[in-house]
């Protein structure tokens, strides 16, 4: 657990957060401006800033206490890259390692394995000065890694990376910090790779938290309150929790269930059975009450509606939806944004068993994989 | 032998006060480099003063500093039993001075290049602020280190004005390859200025041109990073 109390003020910003985190991977979302680096340098004791910090047992800062960086065992993923330009790609790996080792942590991500899974034995011998942008970020991850971190924090780590490198690096990012029980704290606007891979989110907008709470709660109520322009940002939409069950090459298809229920997306090959989390925009939902047939659109879940709530404020003349996912064991639901226009002609009520239509060609590419 | 002893003294006197200055420039140039304090512009000025100074102007007021009738000078004279104008002790503080912005403005410029961000890399991987200095900044500065080095070697060897003010012209003392020329040249023997003011250009001449193969080579080494 981290407990936060903090104010900093750092030019047009001024950051003032209250809040507890969860030790589990956390995302760490809002627009751009909002203060969310700045939130990660003042617990990483980079950016000064009054409060108090304590994780775990650990007091890290109070009125009489600051300690320093060098002694919080953080791992730190800049945004910007990092390496030591003096130093190969080998030595940079080490220099967290050896320090860790030096300092009598029991090392429990060693130099062979982090290399291998982030593919960069044949960098070892390089100059950082040789790396490409994709390359550079895998090495800045595996150094911070290295250095056995207690807390993680990653900024936009993933920026710069290109889609199959994404696909690679992500997952096993998310099994380490899973497997070690590392806390992560990741800074992302990309809802798709939050809807994947964190388990807990804290919004924040002008320097001040405005949701947190798991990712399953605070994601699907996020347009609620809209942050600043960007529309993607605002995007309204809901998690579904799905199984791969098989990959087909020929078109790129993976074949999911959810809740006993078949769907399909395209995307790289995943293992069978391996869990995922998709994000499903509410405005790519459609409604229709016979299963379809001669359609291009391939998904249908059967759902039952579970709430109908006009939408007058945000959206004058929809209507948001709320469909409940059947033979569902844990309760799974979609949104949908309809026109109330619709739901009259169809006689939409609470109650009534329907089909969702998903458009395929939407949550085939959950942005993850897309640059 | 008279050549010989000035070439020696001169170079003792350029060795010891890259020495020095390599130690007591590190802290302030890291400081200038970094610093917002509002009496930056005031040191940055006071340590550019002697680029732009005539020499004559500072011997003049190390002269009257290295009075005993001085605070300073009289404290010296009753430390070690020996005044400072007019000794090789005299002329390294002189020299210090003197070189000091010849070593604190490359060391500045690549402080300033480096920047914090490997600090903070490295404090973040758990290296304490002097290991991170050591272990990053100081290796990124190496060109930085040599630069300002050389330059103020040579510069110091080429010292002449505050050198007749502060230590005059006594042999194996005070009596540097500068002033060795100024003698000669006094009393007419030019075989002998030839010979010395030959050296010194051709010792100034290939420390320049060794400056500036290290830069193009520090150049080459931080070049653009292949598109990937």
């Amino acid at each position: 657990m981290l407990s936060i109390d903090i104010q900093s003020d750092q030019g047009n910003l001024s950051l003032q957060i209250k809040t507890q985190i969860p030790n589990a991977v956390t995302a760490l979302f809002g627009p751009s401006g909002c203060g969310k680096t700045t939130l990660l340098r003042a617990i990483a004791g980079l950016t000064p800033s009054r409060g108090l910090l304590t994780f775990n047992d650990e007091t890290w800062q109070n009125d009489t206490v600051n300690v320093p960086s060098h002694r919080r065992r953080i791992g730190f993923v800049f945004q910007d890259d990092r390496l030591f330009s003096h130093l190969n790609v080998e030595q940079n790996l080490r220099y967290g390692l050896e320090r860790a080792q030096a300092n009598g942590v029991d090392i429990k991500l060693t130099l062979p394995d982090v290399a291998e899974h982030f593919d960069l034995h044949p960098l070892l011998r390089r100059r950082p000065s040789t790396l490409s942008g994709g390359e550079s970020r895998r090495v800045n991850i595996a150094r911070a890694v290295l250095g056995q971190p207690k807390l993680l924090l990653l900024d936009e780590p993933l920026s710069g990376l290109d889609n199959t490198r994404k696909a690679d690096v992500l997952p096993y990012l998310a099994d380490i910090t899973r497997e070690l029980q590392i806390p992560t704290l990741f800074v992302s606007h990309i809802k798709d790779e939050i809807a994947q891979f964190c388990d807990h989110m804290i919004v924040m907008q002008q320097g001040e938290l405005v949701d947190h709470g798991p990712t399953a709660e605070v994601l699907p109520r996020l347009w609620r309150e809209p942050l600043g322009t960007d529309r993607s940002l605002n995007e309204a939409g809901s998690l579904i929790n799905a199984t791969v069950t098989d990959f087909d090459p020929g078109y790129s298809m993976i074949h999911l269930q959810v809740a006993n229920q078949p769907l399909q997306v395209i995307g790289p090959s995943m293992p069978e059975t391996s869990q995922i989390r998709l994000f499903l925009a509410a405005k790519d939902v459609a409604i229709a009450l016979r299963a379809p047939t001669d359609l291009s659109i391939r998904n249908t879940l059967a759902v039952t509606i579970g709430r109908m709530t006009s939408m007058q404020d945000e959206a004058p003349g929809f209507v948001a939806v709320e469909l409940i996912i059947e033979h569902s064991s844990a309760p799974q639901a979609l949104s949908a944004h309809v026109t109330a226009a619709a739901c009259d002609a169809l006689s939409l009520e609470v109650g009534a068993r329907v089909f969702a239509l998903i458009k395929s060609a939407r949550i085939s590419t959950p942005s993850i994989f897309e640059s | 032998m008279n050549e010989l002893s000035a070439i020696w003294l001169t170079a003792k006197l350029a060795g010891i006060t890259t020495a020095v200055l390599l130690l007591v420039a590190t802290p302030l140039a890291w400081w200038l480099a970094h610093s917002q304090h509002r009496l930056k512009p005031a040191v940055e000025a006071l340590t550019a003063l002697p680029l732009v100074m005539p020499p004559t102007v500072m011997g003049f007021y190390l002269l009257l500093l290295f009075s005993p009738d001085n605070v300073f000078g009289s404290v010296w004279v009753n430390l070690t039993r020996s005044a400072l104008s007019f000794s090789f002790n005299g002329l390294v503080i002189a020299s210090l001075m003197y070189s000091l912005p010849f070593m604190v403005q490359p060391l500045t410029a690549a402080f300033g290049q480096i920047g914090r961000r490997p600090m903070e890399a490295a404090a973040t991987l758990g290296a304490s602020p002097w290991n991170a200095w050591r272990t990053t900044v100081l290796p990124m500065a190496r060109n930085g280190y040599l630069t300002a080095a050389v330059l103020t070697f040579a510069h110091t060897v080429g010292e002449f004005g505050i050198v007749l003010m502060v230590g005059g012209n006594l042999a194996g003392e005070t009596r540097v390859i500068s002033i060795a020329i100024y003698e000669s040249v006094e009393t007419l023997d030019y075989t002998q200025a030839h010979l010395l003011s030959a050296g010194l250009l051709a010792f100034s001449f290939s420390t320049l041109l060794c400056v500036y193969y290290f830069n193009r080579q520090f150049a080459l080494s931080l070049g653009p990073r292949s598109a990937s």
